[in-house]
């Protein structure tokens, strides 16, 4: 991981934000009674394109790639997440943004486990 | 032929490049570019200029040719170029169509150069062609992903991208090798979709 503290930060805040954002949405949307698969999907779907284009604002400040990638996969995740149990059970909308905020927050975390993983010298130049 | 798209494309994007760019993706990759450009050493190409922003990261006292495809673009440049320390030769040029002699310099940079560039190996083949023989060719380049699911967003932000800017979704590091190149190293920035590239010409 990055571990400029502008940019923890700042990720953290981005992926938080856009995920209570996206499941705010999913939210608005899905109600009990909804197909639990459709929603799942097509919020999934929504949520990704939403991240898509939420990363913009943020990515003036904290790069294009870290903050794109991060915003689809959170977006993605916390669509899916809230359709579906919003399809389940009702919902307020507190709870929403809040399960939204915790799917951003893991998310991201996620991203920088994956990218201490895969950041440094690779064996690619050996033909791995 | 010259590319004219191409050249439109970037052209139209010239004058909000600085402000989509300079504060964000060029302050993160500092470290990383800086770390790249330190091994700048002889006669130096430098593809694609842009509006300047890598010449605060380039070591002093370094004799660099550098083009764009973009007029606009290196115009703005300009006085990047005339605040850096050592000799930059900045022109327009596509790298499909480099007049350059073969062998003629030590060392090629790129800074997310192949992600736009429209026939990538042809370039990079181009790239070989003046490049001496030992000479190293070090890239700094966003790449598609090798891994689910960010190989699957890289494409699907490609289709957006590519419209008014670079593709997401390149195979780079293939298309160094599909050139004649040598890799030395490959570093993976951030996740392996940033990454710096050393390759050399035997």
């Amino acid at each position: 991981m990055d571990n400029r503290l502008f940019y923890v930060v700042g990720d953290l805040v981005a992926n938080v934000v856009i995920g209570a954002i996206v499941a705010l949405v999913a939210w608005l949307i899905v109600s009990p009674g909804w197909n639990m698969w459709l929603a799942m999907i097509s919020m999934m779907a929504l949520g990704m394109v939403l991240g898509l284009a939420m990363f913009f604002p943020f990515s003036i400040k904290l790069g294009a790639h870290e903050t794109m990638i991060p915003a689809m996969y959170t977006g993605m995740w916390a669509g899916m997440f809230v359709g579906m149990i919003a399809a389940m059970m009702p919902l307020t909308m507190r709870h929403a943004a809040e399960l939204g905020v915790m799917v951003g927050a893991a998310e991201i975390v996620f991203i920088w486990i994956v990218n201490t993983l895969l950041r440094g010298v690779t064996g690619e130049a050996n033909g791995a | 032929m010259a590319d004219t798209i191409t050249r439109a494309k970037w052209d139209k994007l010239a004058p909000r490049f600085d402000g989509m760019t300079s504060q964000g993706a060029e302050k993160r990759w500092e470290p990383a570019k800086r770390d790249l450009f330190s091994h700048m050493n002889g006669y130096v190409l430098f593809i694609a200029l842009g509006t300047g922003l890598d010449i605060p990261f380039f070591p002093p006292g370094r004799d660099i040719v550098a083009f764009d495809i973009s007029p606009k673009m290196v115009e703005l440049a300009q006085p990047r170029i005339a605040a850096y320390d050592g000799r930059i030769d900045a022109r327009v040029m596509d790298v499909h169509e480099m007049d350059f002699p073969p062998e003629s310099f030590d060392q090629v940079f790129t800074s997310c150069t192949f992600c736009s560039v429209p026939n990538p190996v042809a370039g990079l083949k181009a790239l070989h062609r003046v490049l001496k023989p030992g000479g190293g060719l070090f890239m700094f380049e966003h790449t598609g992903s090798r891994f689910y699911p960010f190989r699957q967003m890289m494409d699907l932000m490609t289709l957006l991208t590519r419209r008014i800017g670079p593709d997401m979704n390149r195979s780079t590091v293939q298309n160094v090798r599909n050139a004649g190149f040598r890799l030395v190293q490959v570093n993976n920035v951030f996740l392996d979709v940033v990454k710096t590239i050393h390759a050399a010409k035997d």
